[in-house]
């Protein structure tokens, strides 16, 4: 079932009433496992792909059993180790029919969500080890890996806070607005995702090839990271929307990303459940290890530590060589980060730190120069690297050609309107909170305007529902294809 | 324990080469200036050394999200230590 | 706990939820009758539709049927066949020559061998039997498929309108709830906004801005000719049209035979005439054609091939590289009036 369409949104509302209709937890619990098990069903294409999934589950549950038994670090570093091998195997990075009987061979499979299980398997692992994992089953450890609202391209919601919702099932006294407020951002989510950015991509990807080098670039430098945002954020709203129907909180993974005044920052805005993961159970892990043994080298390694990183969540969304170049730009862009800010308070001091990081035409310009870095990257990110080279390579060729003529072309106006458009989000920025993690996320409102009094909410979503009914209608109609969540690839 | 909490203000400002740092409850990462991803796992190290304390990975992890403060950083430490 | 009991405690919850699934069901339920009206508009095999004028493939295939159908005067030739009848033999103009009545019963490749067949039964079925049927094709019709000469739109539509009417015939649907949805909207929009009476006097694509009103009133004065004028561009290139070996494609033949036997049964006598070529395009020698005209003939004694199986005329007889102009046409008409006179004496 494609998440973003009619379908869904009618199957999650009688999903949602059928749920609070049963008064048990236990009731509920089953309930949750057999949506779950029925959502599953309709992306599993084959028996075998079934059985690579149980098996998975199966292994790395039979795993988790035994660190329960017995928790040790070095059996944390063999599982790792397996697991990672299966994964590898299965997601058919790794070719190993050669050396398997022909009867465990792998035919065409598809697991959805792999590598999202297997990071909630390595932090349930390494919690686990470490005594820090609430009392877990295997019906609540299953339906923590394929709950419908995560299975897809998560968030990746850590065990111990579903295990709370899951031993809760919703059962504290519901607010009518938080719900609407749930409702109105799975609508949210519906629209960002099934209208908004089809209509982008369209721009991205209809372009002629022969109109002019410069334009294309632009729309493609611009059009396709204001795409993915859409997309992601889109599919991030709904099933946030989906889960808090159903009383599980799942964590934020957007922050307004492309507001972000560094590579650092914008890595704790985008897809912030997988920052985190990789910062905890890669960065801080490696970091703490070399810093406890070598601490002479431990700022230098520090910053391979962090290119190390961003890198891995560069080559996460694909073995290919465009991934690694991605998560080369990245990596390079996060350790160059951390080097310049350490250099700015060697040079300038704390106080003179201070004052530069709250100078606000300093800022200004980090926003802009970060946007156009991760623009840059993410040329790389939606075509190979010859792709993106060439384009580069055509369209500085002619921005190069028209420096030299004094006529204002279009794309000098398109600066200048770029440049209206940055200090439109400067003046937004300006009126929302300071960064550093902070800041209300994408959403409810958080506090920042007085809510909705219940009946407009209510309003407000009758007046999302039809709108999302009458776009996705009319898109159906005009035969344009289903919306394609793009990280359910990854 | 005030003897805990003297010990990790000086661990504080140790760590953030800044002798001016008064620990409150309410303290974030936000209010002190440096502490970002490395500062944090140099504090979590120089705590553990100096207080014979042991931080999970989850623990280090939960410092970072939102509503946590020196409050219950200090709370945690207190935990261990006794 | 019942029911009540639960929904009470639950209503912060369930409420907002039966909203949305309430606001679904009804645009669902409003959306019911568009469906079924797309649905019965396709099940009523109309053919034109009510809610945009026909585009010239339609007004063709429409005013063909149209005669074939509605009226039931009595001919003595009927000319038959794809555009190149349609528009390279005149029924006036072979009056003159032969005194012999006739109409001009071609419509567009698209409807293909099969639709030459339902056309004639059609006709057959209202009007009393003619002398002769001479069957006017362009020389790719024999090789090529029907849908090679125009859009599914066309043929498809046709094919289920006026076809034999069984269920396999229907236009195939990719998504069927989508396209009847859509088509009931199109209905509905076509209702309200004057139906198909309106859109027969708006412009008919590719006709010069006429309508359809404009066209059927024209073609009923030539009794089915169409004229192309103009001439053709000095930037034409040759093809090869007829090559060595010559299979003519095997569903091509299927309708041909058909069209023989139909004729046969009904006494008819079946000249089929290739139209002509603009002089150097397509081959002169036409051996390539012979053995299968041959067999035809063989098999039906009421069919005749006319020949030079190929004729060439110079290219000011024609408006584009495939259809006459009225120079052409009435060069051809003559021709054709002449073997039609020689078959029939020949009976």
């Amino acid at each position: 079932m494609n998440i973003c369409s009619l379908a869904f949104l009618a199957c999650v509302s009688v999903v949602v009433i059928v749920y609070h209709l049963f008064a048990h937890a236990r009731e509920r619990q089953l309930f949750l496992t057999t949506v779950n098990y029925l959502f599953l069903s309709s992306l599993v294409p084959n028996v075998q792909s079934w059985l690579c999934l149980l098996f998975f589950i199966g292994v790395t549950y039979a795993m988790l059993s035994s660190m329960r038994a017995r928790p040790s670090y070095n059996s944390v570093l063999v599982f790792v180790g397996l697991i990672v091998v299966v994964f590898l195997y299965l997601k058919g990075y790794l070719d190993m029919n050669e050396i398997l009987p022909a009867d465990f061979q792998l035919g065409p499979v598809a697991v959805i969500g792999l590598s999202y299980m297997l990071f909630k398997f390595i932090h349930m692992l390494v919690d686990l080890s470490q005594g820090q994992l609430a009392a877990f089953s295997f019906l609540s450890y299953a339906n923590y890996q394929l709950s419908f609202f995560t299975l897809l391209a998560g968030p990746i919601q850590r065990f111990n806070d579903f295990q709370r919702s899951w031993e809760d099932m919703d059962a504290q006294p519901a607010d009518t607005r938080e719900t609407l407020q749930s409702w109105s951002r799975l609508l949210t989510g519906l629209l960002k995702m099934g209208v908004l950015a089809p209509l982008v991509e369209q721009l991205v990807v209809g372009q002629d090839a022969k109109s002019d080098v410069l334009q294309r670039f632009a729309i493609q430098f611009y059009g396709f990271p204001v795409y993915l945002y859409l997309n992601f954020s889109g599919y991030t709203d709904v099933v946030i929307g989906c889960g808090r129907l159903l009383g599980f909180q799942l964590p934020e993974n957007f922050n307004c990303p492309y507001l972000a005044r560094n590579a650092i920052d914008f890595w704790n805005r985008w897809h912030m459940t997988l920052t985190h993961w990789i910062r905890d159970y890669i960065f801080m892990t490696s970091y703490k290890r070399v810093a406890e043994t070598v601490p002479a080298w431990s700022k230098p390694l520090g910053y391979v530590l962090l290119f190390f990183s961003l890198f891995v969540a560069g080559v996460w969304h694909g073995v290919t060589v465009s991934f690694a170049v991605f998560g080369i730009i990245h990596g390079l862009g996060v350790a160059l980060n951390q080097a310049y800010t350490d250099a700015l308070k060697a040079w300038l001091g704390r106080a003179g730190l201070q004052r530069y990081q709250k100078n606000c035409c300093i800022h200004l310009l980090a926003v802009v120069v970060t946007f156009h870095f991760v623009c840059f990257s993410f040329l790389f990110f939606a075509l190979d690297v010859r792709g993106a080279w060439e384009l580069l390579e055509a369209a500085l060729g002619q921005l190069m050609a028209l420096a030299s003529t004094v006529e204002v072309h279009w794309f000098y106006r398109a600066s200048l309107i770029e440049a209206g458009l940055v200090l439109l989000l400067a003046v937004l920025r300006w009126r929302r909170p300071a960064s550093g993690g902070r800041k209300p996320p994408d959403g409810p409102s958080g506090g920042l305007r007085p809510p909705l009094a219940g009946r407009w909410l209510y309003a407000l979503v009758f007046a999302k529902t039809a709108l999302v009914v009458l776009l996705f209608t009319a898109m159906w109609l005009s035969q344009q294809k289903d919306p394609v969540l793009v990280y359910m690839r990854f | 324990m005030p003897d805990v909490r003297a010990r990790v203000q000086d661990i504080f400002r140790d760590v953030f080469d800044d002798p001016a740092i008064v620990l409150r409850d309410d303290m974030t990462a936000g209010d002190v200036d440096g502490w970002d991803s490395l500062a944090h796992i140099n504090l979590i190290i120089a705590v553990e050394r100096k207080l014979g304390v042991k931080f999970a990975t989850a623990e280090i992890s939960r410092m970072k999200e939102p509503g946590q403060n020196a409050g219950s950083f200090l709370r945690l430490i207190e935990a261990k230590v006794v | 706990m019942c029911i009540q009991t639960k929904l009470v405690r639950s209503w912060p919850r369930i409420g907002p939820s039966l909203c949305v699934l309430l606001t679904l069901a009804a645009v669902s339920f409003l959306g019911m009758p568009v469906y079924f009206l797309g649905k019965q508009w396709e099940d009523e095999r109309h053919f034109l539709k009510n809610y945009r004028a026909p585009n010239d493939y339609e007004t063709q295939i429409a005013f063909t049927m149209n005669y074939a159908v509605n009226s039931s005067e009595k001919n003595d030739v009927v000319f038959h066949g794809d555009s190149t009848c349609l528009i390279n033999l005149r029924p006036k103009r072979f009056e003159e020559l032969t005194g012999m009545k006739a109409y001009n019963l071609g419509s567009v490749g698209v409807i293909g061998f099969d639709g030459f067949v339902w056309v004639l039964r059609s006709y057959l079925e209202h009007h009393p039997r003619p002398r002769a049927l001479v069957l006017c094709i362009h020389p790719r019709a024999l090789k090529e498929p029907a849908m090679g000469f125009g859009p599914r739109e066309a043929r498809e539509p046709f094919v289920w309108s006026y076809g034999p009417g069984t269920e396999d015939k229907r236009p195939p649907h990719e998504r069927p709830v989508r396209d009847y949805f859509r088509q009931g909207l199109w209905i509905a929009y076509g209702h309200l906004t004057g139906g198909a009476q309106r859109y027969a006097n708006e412009p008919v694509y590719n006709r010069q801005g006429k309508s359809y009103n404009t066209l059927a009133a024209e073609m009923i004065k030539e009794r089915g000719y169409w004229e192309q004028p103009g001439t053709l561009e000095d930037d034409w290139r040759p093809r090869k049209l007829i090559e060595e070996p010559f299979n003519m494609l095997p569903g091509n033949m299927e309708g041909l035979v058909e069209l023989a036997k139909l004729t046969q049964d009904n006494g008819i006598l079946l000249l089929i005439r290739i139209a002509p070529l603009v002089k150097g395009d397509g081959p002169t020698n036409s051996a390539a054609l012979r053995s299968w005209t041959a067999e035809l003939e063989g098999n039906f004694s009421n069919v005749i091939v006319s020949r030079p199986e190929i004729l060439h005329y110079d290219a000011d007889c024609f408006s584009d590289i495939d259809h006459c102009n009225r120079k052409g046409a009435d060069m051809f008409t003559a021709f054709v009036g002449a073997e039609v006179t020689k078959a029939i004496a020949g009976r």
